[in-house]
């Protein structure tokens, strides 16, 4: 294949990635790494680099739609980010000492984790009108948004700000350590935790994710494991995904959405996993 | 949220804005660069291009000499560094947000965000 033909065909695959990662509050890296890897034949590291900056275009890419339309939560996202960056710091060094296959297997682990977390949600948790939480309180981490589907204002209390604080930190480490958004942990730590909505989570998880990420970027940077042409391709398709993807979420069937991405998850998943232990 | 409702539209929106400008920036660089890079006729397979040896600028000097001769590659990782940035830069426009909204703990929140993201910088940066 020649360079042309790499980067437009890269190009175009990096949409579907920004497209699902802004629709469900995860970052493209849950496509974009087993693309570059199983897919062109790209080392583990550099395919992770790249990745990095698909979450960041993920992130920023979707998040202008969604802090417009008010469907981030901003202090709470803001607040949580404090448990995220120091988690992103913790991984991007432990990436230096764990071996690549090691990574391959986590990956893979963490792939089938979310497409369980996804799986199993039949029912939104409850959505809170009173907290009892002194932290969310004094901040004032509740929230509330314009449903354009039920045509209503959501309004919602936050609850269990520490133990989400606990997941997110979690949720940093992997983030850095694999180049993925981690949104897989981020959404069920704001949802089920911290009994935010699920359009809040999701679109509070997506303007998190650029942060995470960026946090642990300046590192591969500087190590050269960012190449810009795999990197600038995935960059530019991904970007293209994630615009669009926040503009439709409104208008689709969430039930296809979910169906869809369970099903790239396992199979993706079952790859990982082959190549971690082979 | 519900603290300043009648400011929180420009709030958001302010955000927003930042967010976009980035991602527009961003943008425009990779394109000129990938642009210039197949101005200067490359072939063969893309192999050779992606293996963990071939080299590419990343450092700010080679960056800089490489706008200089617009060579392709330095303006594709501007443009990436670019998007690195904006994240950043949208934690930096929230702090001036919520001091000027005199909401102390949340640009607390948020000057604590920024501090933990530079330190990861620097510990990027000297700690290889």
């Amino acid at each position: 294949m020649s360079l042309i033909d790499f980067i437009i065909s890269l190009s175009l695959i990096s949409i579907s990635a920004g497209l699902l990662g802004s629709l469900i509050g995860l970052g493209g890296g849950v496509i974009i790494v087993p693309v570059l890897t199983l897919i062109y034949h790209v080392d583990i590291r550099l395919a992770i680099g790249a990745s990095i900056l698909s979450v960041i275009a993920t992130s920023s890419g979707a998040a202008v739609t969604y802090v417009r339309e008010k469907l981030t939560n901003l202090r709470a996202g803001m607040f949580l980010e404090i448990a995220t960056t120091i988690g992103a710091i913790t991984g991007a060094y432990l990436t230096t000492i764990i071996a690549s296959r090691s990574l391959f297997v986590l990956f893979a682990i963490i792939l089938a984790y979310s497409a369980l977390t996804i799986l199993r949600r039949r029912k939104d948790p409850e959505i809170l009108l009173k907290s009892d939480d002194k932290l969310a309180n004094y901040l004032d981490l509740h929230g509330s948004y314009y449903d354009e589907n039920e045509k209503r204002t959501v309004k919602y209390k936050v609850q269990n700000t520490k133990l989400g604080l606990g997941l997110m930190y979690v949720a940093g480490i992997v983030s850095a350590l694999l180049g993925v958004g981690s949104g897989a942990l981020k959404v069920p730590a704001m949802d089920a935790a911290m009994h935010m909505p699920m359009k809040a989570s999701a679109a509070t998880s997506d303007f998190m994710i650029g942060v995470t990420a960026a946090a642990s970027a300046g590192a591969y940077f500087v190590r050269g494991e960012i190449n810009p042409l795999i990197a600038g391709p995935v960059v530019i398709g991904v970007l293209i995904g994630a615009i669009a993807g926040s503009r439709i979420l409104n208008k689709i069937s969430s039930n296809l959405i979910k169906f869809i991405f369970v099903a790239v998850l396992v199979v993706v998943a079952i790859e990982m996993l082959q190549r971690g232990l082979s | 949220m519900t603290r300043y409702d009648d400011k929180q539209k420009h709030f958001y929106a302010l955000i927003s804005l930042v967010l976009q400008i980035g991602v527009i920036a961003s943008a425009v660089l990779i394109v000129i660069g990938l642009v210039l890079y197949f101005s200067q006729a490359r072939s063969g397979d893309y192999h050779q291009f992606v293996r963990p040896d071939y080299s590419f600028p990343h450092s700010f000097g080679s960056i800089k000499s490489g706008l200089h001769r617009s060579g392709g590659l330095a303006y594709i990782t501007a443009g990436l560094l670019v998007l690195i940035l904006t994240p950043i830069l949208r934690v930096a426009t929230s702090i001036l947000l919520f001091i000027s909204k005199k909401d102390k703990p949340m640009a607390y929140v948020t000057i604590s965000v920024l501090i933990i993201l530079i330190g990861s910088f620097l510990l990027g940066y000297f700690v290889k």
